[in-house]
């Protein structure tokens, strides 16, 4: 009698831990499964990507690539990822576009001058797509920074933008 | 012994040279010693040796971008001795497969097409006709890239720099252009004339001048500046009606160019004195032969343009961008030699070397001048300058007719010319030049000049395939991997050129096998690049459903050389997925092997169960009983 509780007992924690859905892990599997999940002593940064700009200047914007433009300019809304250690600007927007599947289209560090990724295209929006100003500028909390976005090291908390801009920055309120 | 010879060459050298001569020499020398250090100092940087070429195969997977063409560029302009048909080759190969995507070279940059066949022409190459299209036809980067790149996107959908050097470019061997053509020179030179600001000068932002953008855009200019031909246009900063000619427009932007030099005898440009500018400024003054050492419209404090570029040399042979370290640019420092400012300043130097010796501009890539017309032209540059304060209508008249004289796309080097047409216009003689711009083209094919300026050795012209090369053949491993792209194609292009190729058709054979099997890895990286992208998205939605994609997709990962690899843009998420799916098969394996125990479990309880009930009943029974 005593023995059959004993094994309903068992047989009750087996069916609670298949509920649970808990999967059998080694420490390795799991770090690498779960690296950008989100806790609260990760570090995280906020990336968007905007095209709002593009908003008033259609017209400059070759016809055939309006479609890409959403209606509220935002292409990516801000989302939080995990800092990893020595992540860049280049890092984190890398991972966001193809976590969300956003086309990108960059030239790698060892390919121009200035020893950087240079974003070419995002979402088919290209440099130049909209007259001889524009193209992709990157801002850091607030600031934006003049050279190449895998020379840029993040630290927790930083806010990305990416924005489209059809007048070299100009029309995002930056000066040179 | 030795010192007696080293005495005698010194007495000849004394007695051969004036004393003005021996310094014009010691000039060269050094100048000559400047370039072969920046060449020695990249060549070290890239970690090969002096006696190597800087053309190996590292340098040449950059062949075709921004961080590979102008040191060829610069050195062949100097013929100095190298890889050039290695570069060519590998150069011909990329211009054929970027142009298999829709975009060819690029969707909005014209100046792709650009610095690409300036590059090709350094090298001894032909830019109207190479490599071959997807439908079989020859490649013209000169019509897809100047004349007719408007049928695609207009020259100027990048700005200024579109039209500054498309001109550039189709000057490059005076190519003709044909009559149905997008473009004409003179609608590309007005487009650069409205872009004139208002004060005099020329940027890339449309607002103040800028010492690079206004110097690029003279060096387009130089070769109209003695046509008398007069535009109408409307200057795009004033919204002003302007008629002027190219040369009043060049005259105002070598005014406020020469505003714009500093005290140090260099220029800025984002408010940083540096190398770069400054040299592209050499560039144009020697393009419009203002001979950049004397001329007092660019000697400042006693500075002039060459003092101002060698503040910028660092002991080890190359040149820094800029002295001030700037937290917004950290790839250049003030103590490191870099390559860029290096290659614009070897560039510069090779301009001025050909300027001071009497050789073509430095994007002028024809035959060096045949000896008549050279002297012919020196000879007139000398009676112009010459003349006297008030000369007489027949001393002009009779200039100006050895002028007409001169080849039409010859009259550009006739630095001297504006003199003598000030002086006809002030005897009101009428100047019946014709217009450049309708006269400038001369050749439709051909290839760039590589002339060796530093030594006597030619550029070898027949192609022999060595044994080296057989040896090199024999030596690429037996799957190749885009590692070795380089190598294969520079070893097919020169097999397929030389004069023996018919000794070693067997190795033909190879090499194409081998170059084909490297194309389909590439395509391979590309199709799997693509896959990923499509199915292993968003991360947290993967289940088991996937597990044979997943499966599939590290398959042909791992079945790529661990070279390869990384070129696989998400190798992490590979591993992170096939890690995801083989966690969830095991979850669901080890649910399966529970759910079975819990039911066994279950079952024995109630067969127990049972059969306590029926051996209780049993017993009662016997009770009862």
């Amino acid at each position: 009698m005593r023995k059959d509780l004993l094994i309903l007992s068992f047989v009750i924690l087996i069916i609670a831990v298949l509920f649970s859905g808990t999967k059998i892990q080694s420490v390795d599997e799991y770090y690498l499964t779960h690296i950008d999940e989100i806790t609260p002593d990760s570090e995280t940064v906020y990336i968007s990507i905007r095209s709002d700009t593009l908003l008033n200047n259609m017209e400059k914007l070759k016809s055939e690539l309006h479609v890409y433009v959403p209606t509220d300019g935002v292409i990516l809304p801000e989302s939080e990822y995990v800092l990893r250690p020595g992540d860049t600007v280049f890092d984190i927007l890398h991972r966001a576009v193809r976590h969300n599947r956003i086309q990108m289209e960059f030239q790698g560090a060892d390919k121009n001058i200035y020893s950087s990724v240079y974003i070419q295209g995002i979402q088919y929006l290209y440099e130049f797509s909209a007259g001889p100003l524009s193209g992709w500028m990157y801002e850091v909390n607030g600031v934006f920074p003049n050279y190449g976005v895998s020379k840029y090291k993040l630290k927790d908390g930083d806010h990305i933008t990416f924005h489209y801009t059809v007048n070299l920055g100009k029309d995002l309120g930056h000066s040179f | 012994m030795n010192n007696k010879i080293y005495l005698v060459c010194l007495l000849l050298f004394c007695y051969c040279f004036s004393p003005l001569q021996a310094l014009a020499s010691d000039e060269t020398e050094e100048l000559k010693q400047v370039m072969e250090d920046i060449i020695e100092w990249k060549k070290s940087s890239i970690g090969t040796t002096s006696e190597s070429n800087l053309f190996n195969n590292s340098f040449l997977k950059n062949a075709g971008d921004t961080m590979g063409d102008w040191y060829p560029i610069a050195m062949g302009r100097l013929g100095y001795s190298d890889d050039y048909a290695a570069y060519l080759a590998v150069i011909e190969d990329v211009v054929e497969k970027r142009y298999r995507t829709s975009d060819k070279l690029s969707d909005t940059k014209s100046t792709e097409w650009h610095r690409i066949s300036l590059a090709i022409l350094s090298v001894g190459g032909d830019p109207t006709q190479i490599g071959i299209d997807q439908s079989g036809n020859t490649i013209n980067l000169i019509q897809d890239g100047t004349y007719n790149r408007g049928k695609t996107v207009s020259l100027g959908a990048q700005g200024i720099n579109g039209w500054v050097w498309g001109l550039i470019t189709l000057d490059s061997m005076r190519y003709m252009i044909p009559q149905d053509s997008y473009y004409s020179r003179d609608a590309i030179i007005k487009e650069i004339l409205c872009l004139q600001l208002a004060d005099g000068g020329f940027s890339f932002y449309q607002d103040v001048a800028d010492a690079d953008i206004t110097a690029m855009t003279l060096q387009a200019l130089a070769p109209y500046y003695n046509s008398e031909q007069v535009y109408r246009y409307t200057q795009q900063a004033t919204g002003k009606e302007t008629i002027k000619t190219v040369r009043q427009v060049v005259d105002e932007a070598l005014e406020t160019l020469s505003s714009l030099q500093t005290a140090k005898g260099d220029f800025k440009s984002w408010d940083t004195e540096n190398a770069e500018s400054t040299a592209q400024v050499l560039v144009a003054l020697t393009a419009l032969g203002i001979d950049p050492l004397t001329d007092t419209r660019f000697i400042k404090n006693g500075k002039n343009i060459l003092d101002g570029l060698y503040q910028y040399k660092m002991n080890d042979g190359g040149f820094i961008h800029a002295k001030k370290y700037n937290p917004e640019n950290p790839t250049s420092l003030p103590d490191e030699s870099n390559s860029m400012a290096s290659e614009q300043v070897l560039v510069a130097l090779a301009s001025l070397y050909r300027y001071q010796n009497g050789y073509r501009s430095l994007y002028d890539f024809r035959q060096e001048q045949p000896e008549n017309i050279k002297k012919q032209i020196q000879l007139l540059n000398d009676s112009i300058k010459a003349l006297p304060k008030e000369p007489t209508t027949n001393q002009v008249e009779e200039l100006f007719e050895q002028y007409l004289a001169i080849p039409i796309t010859e009259r550009s080097y006739v630095y001297a010319y504006v003199k003598l047409a000030e002086a006809m216009e002030k005897l009101s003689i009428e100047n019946t030049s014709e217009p450049l711009a309708k006269n400038m083209g001369e050749i439709i094919h051909g290839s760039g000049t590589v002339t060796a300026l530093f030594d006597a050795s030619t550029i070898e012209k027949e192609i022999i395939f060595t044994i080296e090369d057989v040896e090199k053949v024999k030596s690429l491993p037996s799957f190749a991997t885009t590692e070795h792209y380089v190598e294969v194609t520079k070893l097919l292009q020169k097999l397929e050129r030389a004069e023996n190729l018919k000794d070693y058709e067997d190795l033909l054979q190879l090499l194409q096998q081998k170059k084909h099997e490297i194309e389909e890895i590439e395509e391979e990286i590309q199709a799997l690049n693509e896959k990923i992208l499509e199915e292993l998205y968003p991360f947290s939605e993967l289940s088991l459903k996937d597990k044979e994609s997943v499966e599939q997709i590290v398959a042909r990962f791992n079945n790529l050389s661990e070279y390869d690899q990384q070129k696989i843009l998400s190798a992490e998420d590979v591993k992170k997925s096939k890690t995801q799916i083989a966690n969830l098969y095991r979850a669901s394996i080890i649910s399966i092997v529970l759910g079975g125990f819990v039911v066994c479990a279950i079952i024995f309880v109630i067969v127990r169960v049972r059969k306590r009930r029926a051996q209780k009943r049993n017993t009662e029974e016997w009770f009862d009983e």
